[in-house]
């Protein structure tokens, strides 16, 4: 099973970045099929054909092309994942042993959260809990390296939740670590850390699952029990108040626990 | 320190070096979760391990039927090892050394065969040319195997063209600064005629505002990346010079740095920043690209009829 140079230009790409979001993966397309004269008519159908392709090609050595959606900015994302576990992984890698077991730490505190995030003073406050000493600062590094990585998602108010990547990758390992805290979407039944539930039966529902299936509908019921649901259709407005009230509070803790980290140095 | 950064950033710009991988996505953070999954209760670990060894299985037999074609010629020579082994164990020698690529420190014989192969460590001449082959056809990279004393290490070289100033590879921003500071250590070494004294190097990069004895705001210990870590990725080799007091260092290109770039991209780099276009204009780097091409195509004609029927 071998690949064009085309389409291993793709598989390069996606290696080195790990994430793309939707619009760069067709300015990607693009640039890969332009190098190797590839026409390009259905921009779409050559996506899909190119990452079938590649997907087919690596399944063997466990990686694998997948196509996610952030829950928070709800973009379409691209990842290329892993689909086996295997020890020698722990050998090498960006992250220090420490930074690792910091990030475990965080997966934990936002997977068993109420609202599936977290404040990023409380992220940054893990680190008092590490076996090993790490620094505030060192912390709040740490979690923008994550943030850049997709690795954990920050929305507009300071507030950090699982990133598609680590959602996507850790699924598997998170529905079993966490049977009563990671549930999957009553829709599309993925994992939804955060999304938004029934007030009746406890299901969840992404909110961007919701918005479609809600569209097609005259009332808004729970696709289980069929109760009326109570959120809002536009959700962005109601979210957008109470977004607004967070983020007053948290960018004013986060920079009196600035201070507090510089004076102690 | 802006006119070194900017400096830099149009030496980035204009890099020809084209480096051939970048940190895997998604191995980092997944492996984290190996180490909990072990710790957390006999049970857990052992349902697991359970299942990843049935998968094992599962997947050999898969791949027994889908590329058996790959091992006729390997069965004969190694018996005691069946396709279905086999093919699992070079997917299991691509993943590891794509996962050990990230630091770029050449991979070894030794590493793999301590890792992977095991029992099965004298079937690692078949296995690694079919990882080769692999590499070739699936990612575009070329496994490389160093010579005199890196013999039995290897490195993955980029097989597409990564030239161009908007590569279809992304390095973070701190990753690009230093391969900009990377292509100025190896032009300084070629222009010098390919050798420089470790004083000469850092009384040069002083100029540009990098002092040895303070960390640099982007490189942070420039010693420790120059004579260290460039070193161990294999782009700089340095040499002690015997009886001198005090003691002396001889830096040249690594082997990396060869299978990477070449004399001529080294060249036209520099004549880029001089704002000269024709390269003969140098009179010995000149004659030096053109032995060192050479010497290139000579050892490509003794070793091209071999490599076509590994290929094959």
């Amino acid at each position: 099973m071998s690949l064009n140079p085309s389409q291993q230009m793709l598989l390069q790409s996606i290696f080195s970045t790990g994430i793309l979001n939707g619009s760069d993966i067709f300015k990607l397309l693009k640039k890969c099929c332009q190098e190797y004269d590839v026409l390009m008519e259905d921009q779409k159908n050559v996506l899909l054909s190119y990452v079938r392709t590649i997907n087919e090609a690596v399944a063997v050595y466990g990686l694998r092309i997948k196509k996610t959606i952030d829950e928070v900015d709800e973009k379409s994302y691209y990842c290329l994942v892993n689909t086996v576990e295997s020890n020698f992984t722990l050998l090498s890698t960006i992250y220090t042993q420490n930074e690792l077991d910091f990030f475990k730490k965080l997966v934990e505190s936002i997977i068993t959260s109420e609202k599936g995030n977290i404040g990023s003073i409380a992220a940054v406050n893990i680190s008092d809990n590490m076996s090993k000493k790490m620094s505030k600062s060192d912390a709040e590094d740490l979690l923008d390296r994550f943030i850049d990585g997709k690795w954990i998602g920050k929305t507009k108010n300071g507030r950090v939740y699982l990133g598609c990547r680590s959602v996507i990758e850790l699924e598997q390992y998170l529905l079993s670590m966490y049977e009563d805290n990671a549930i999957r979407c009553n829709l599309c039944k993925s994992l939804c850390t955060q999304g938004s539930s029934c007030n009746k039966c406890n299901i969840r529902i992404h909110h961007h699952c919701a918005r479609k299936y809600f569209k097609t509908m005259t009332g808004q019921k729970c696709p289980d029990c069929k109760t009326v649901w109570n959120e809002p259709e536009d959700r962005s407005s109601q979210n957008g108040q109470h977004d607004m009230d967070v983020d007053t509070s948290s960018s004013q803790s986060s920079t009196s626990e600035r201070k507090r980290t510089s004076s102690h140095m | 320190m802006d006119r070194i950064t900017s400096i830099l950033l149009v030496m980035v710009a204009m890099t020809t070096i084209s480096v051939s991988f970048v940190s895997a996505g998604g191995g980092p953070i997944y492996s984290s979760f190996n180490t909990p999954a072990k710790n957390i209760g006999n049970k857990d670990c052992s349902c697991k391990e359970n299942s990843v060894l049935f998968l094992k299985e599962e997947r050999a037999t898969k791949l027994l039927s889908t590329f058996s074609f790959n091992t006729m010629a390997a069965k004969k020579s190694v018996p005691s090892l069946n396709q279905g082994d086999q093919d699992r164990l070079i997917s299991e020698v691509v993943r590891f050394i794509l996962v050990m690529d990230q630091k770029k420190y050449p991979i070894k014989k030794t590493e793999i065969n301590k890792h992977i192969l095991k029992e099965h460590s004298k079937s690692f001449p078949i296995i690694i040319g079919e990882v080769t082959k692999r590499f070739s056809e699936v990612f575009g990279f070329q496994l490389k195997e160093l010579e005199n004393k890196h013999k039995g290490s290897y490195i993955l070289i980029n097989e597409l063209d990564c030239d161009s100033v908007d590569s279809h590879l992304r390095w973070s921003e701190i990753e690009d600064s230093k391969r900009g500071l990377l292509m100025v250590v190896l032009s300084l070494i070629f222009m010098q005629g390919n050798e420089i004294t470790d004083c000469e190097l850092w009384s040069f990069l002083s100029k540009l505002g990098i002092k040895l004895d303070q960390p640099h705001e982007v490189f942070g210990d420039c010693k420790k990346l120059i004579t260290q870590e460039w070193v161990r990725q294999c782009y700089l080799e340095m040499t002690t010079v015997p009886n001198v007091d005090p003691p002396v260092s001889q830096i040249r290109w690594g082997q990396r740095a060869f299978l990477e770039t070449s004399k001529r991209k080294m060249l036209s780099f520099v004549s880029k920043i001089y704002g000269i276009e024709d390269l003969s204009l140098w009179t010995s780097q000149w004659a030096d690209v053109q032995d060192s091409e050479a010497v290139n195509e000579q050892s490509a004609e003794n070793s091209g009829p071999s490599t076509s029927s590994q290929s094959r």
